[in-house]
């Protein structure tokens, strides 16, 4: 089920909140069960069979979290630990990557079972979820939950279930016993809601059009111009999307009185990649530093750091063992993203830049340097989305030799120009909203009365697209997150 | 000059050194304003832990345990005496 759609939107949600408000869940126990059983209602719909995959997962995460418990940072304890990781990421190896493996080797055909297995919906961010809540354990940073139903409800949670934010157990620990409920939170639940309907139905969905469009054509086909146009429509698209259903999750929290942290922060604002990964999916980028640079870093590195240093002096042990930690964490990074080779290629151009911005000199003429460095990032972020888009490092490679003018197509032609012309207004709609130029304006009013005039627009404009998001809903077909396949 | 003192400059040429880019003498919430990143602490921490031979678990380990040179000498101290 999907957020966008007309059974969630005017069936789920509206029962849902009923009974929830409903004086027979006037405790939050009851409160809790209630959420838990929608919420395995909400994926079973989507997912009948791997359902069992995940109260597995659940069950394997409150008994290790409660053996952990007894032995926090010790060797005991770091056992315990291992098991997690090998339960959890083995679940995911075998479910997300087996297949693709040993297809990309050749060792299975097609039609093997293996090769048939499929993705279970949201099985990255609920298993990243339910190994964040063991490490805590350990770590000693949050209790064991005696309750098993209230570690259900953390990880099948369903607004943050299946496409994030990844939350963390300590996010959520004391709301799961004690929360607040008022109608000014529920109210900016409702806002919220609606501002992440309308960047998936309205933006994202026509985007996607346009940018399906660009990369479903041959590269020769392909004018210069229609191949810019995809990209960036792709760029847009990916954000009004996950933003928009990270926007949807802390929304729908808020409406059953839960606080969410933010996910994104207007990433294509951005100087450096390093920047852009502290705005786009910033409860990945956190997981991955807590639980994956840090260890290596502190471990591992440390030795590779010392040992370099005693061959080849202080400065190369230092680049020797930042580039062996970065290289693995945004390996892994671009391999969580998908079981894909453009993954891994991606993961790796990440890790290039990320890596080289630490030795980067900037440009004396500060103003110029800031402009230059927005320029070239957003032109980076351009560039490793065609490759997050396309489906086989081939197909990447086409659509850059069609941007760069280099396979013998047009620099302008009339399909591209037809199709620019139907959806270019999206795309500086698209790309306006995805620069804080709203929050600007809000804050350059000073004056009280031009403020509520504003505020009043707003709303206005928030029913208009409401109404419009419905019309949307009803009339539009299926169309899933991009994050639904992670 | 005590101790403590000769340990904040040692510390404070250690970082004009390898992380020339921070002002470690301007704030005291440099973790907490964001000053120094994830990098910079995993930097910092592995030239501390190198140049003064101690350990740092990054279980106890702290974000006020590095925000002012003064509290970076105090965990230096802290673990020396380990």
């Amino acid at each position: 089920m999907v957020f966008s759609n007309g059974v969630f939107l005017f069936l789920f949600l509206p029962i849902a909140l009923f009974v929830y408000y409903s004086p027979f869940c006037k405790n939050i126990k009851v409160k809790n069960i209630w959420l838990l059983f929608i919420s395995l209602g909400f994926y079973a719909w989507g997912e009948p069979i791997y359902i069992l995959l995940m109260l597995l997962s659940i069950c394997v995460n409150w008994i290790l979290g409660k053996w952990v418990s007894v032995y926090p940072k010790t060797s005991k304890g770091k056992k315990i630990v291992a098991i997690s990781c090998i339960y959890n990421l083995g679940v995911l190896f075998v479910f997300k990557y087996v297949s693709w493996l040993l297809g990309s080797f050749g060792l299975v055909d097609k039609n093997s079972p293996i090769a048939q297995i499929a993705l279970p919906i949201g099985i990255s961010f609920y298993t990243f979820q339910a190994l964040s809540y063991v490490i805590d354990v350990y770590r000693g940073k949050e209790q064991a939950q005696e309750n098993i139903l209230d570690v259900g409800l953390y990880i099948a949670f369903f607004p943050q279930l299946i496409a994030g934010p990844i939350v963390r157990y300590g996010t959520i620990s004391r709301q799961l016993r004690e929360r607040k409920h008022s109608l000014d939170m529920f109210c900016d639940g409702v806002w919220r809601f609606s501002i992440g309907l309308s960047k998936k139905l309205l933006l994202s969905n026509q985007l996607a059009v346009a940018a399906d469009l660009a990369f479903g054509r041959n590269a020769g086909e392909r004018s210069v111009v229609f191949a810019w146009f995809g990209a960036l429509a792709f760029m847009l698209q990916i954000y009004f999307d996950f933003s928009g259903y990270s926007d949807m999750a802390i929304g729908l929290g808020k409406m059953f009185g839960f606080e969410f942290l933010e996910n994104f922060n207007y990433p294509y604002v951005s100087r450096s990649i390093t920047e852009y990964w502290r705005r786009w999916h910033i409860s990945l980028g956190e997981w991955f530093r807590d639980y994956l640079y840090y260890p290596l870093s502190f471990g591992p590195a440390i030795k590779v750091r010392k040992a370099a240093a005693q061959k080849w002096g202080r400065k190369t042990a230092g680049i020797v063992s930042s580039a062996f930690s970065l290289f693995i964490v945004w390996m892994a990074t671009g391999i969580w993203h998908g079981a894909n080779w453009t993954f891994v290629v991606w993961g790796l151009i990440q890790f290039v830049f990320i890596f080289w911005e630490q030795y980067r000199k900037p440009l004396k003429n500060e103003k110029f340097g800031n402009v230059v460095a927005f320029i070239t990032t957003f032109l980076v972020i351009l560039s490793t989305k065609v490759i997050f888009k396309a489906d086989s490092i081939s197909h990447a490679v086409h659509y850059y030799a069609s941007m760069l003018h280099l396979s013998g197509n047009n620099w302008v032609d009339e399909y591209g120009m037809y199709w620019i012309g139907q959806y270019k207004s999206f795309l500086v709609i698209g790309l306006i909203f995805s620069f804080p130029v709203l929050e600007c304006i809000t804050k350059c009013i000073k004056n009280k009365r031009v403020k509520m005039i504003w505020n009043i627009g707003e709303a206005v404009v928030m029913c208009f697209l409401l109404v419009l998001n419905i019309c949307y809903a009803v009339s539009g077909g299926y169309n899933p997150f991009i994050y639904f396949n992670f | 000059m005590n101790m403590k003192e000769e340990m904040k400059k040692k510390i404070l040429e250690l970082v004009e050194e390898v992380l020339p880019q921070i002002d470690f003498t301007a704030s005291n919430s440099l973790v907490d304003d964001g000053l120094l990143d994830s990098i910079s602490i995993v930097t910092l921490v592995s030239e501390l832990s190198m140049e003064f031979d101690v350990v740092f678990d990054m279980n106890e380990l702290e974000p006020a345990d590095l925000n002012s040179l003064d509290a970076i000498v105090e965990t230096v101290l802290r673990l020396q005496k380990q």
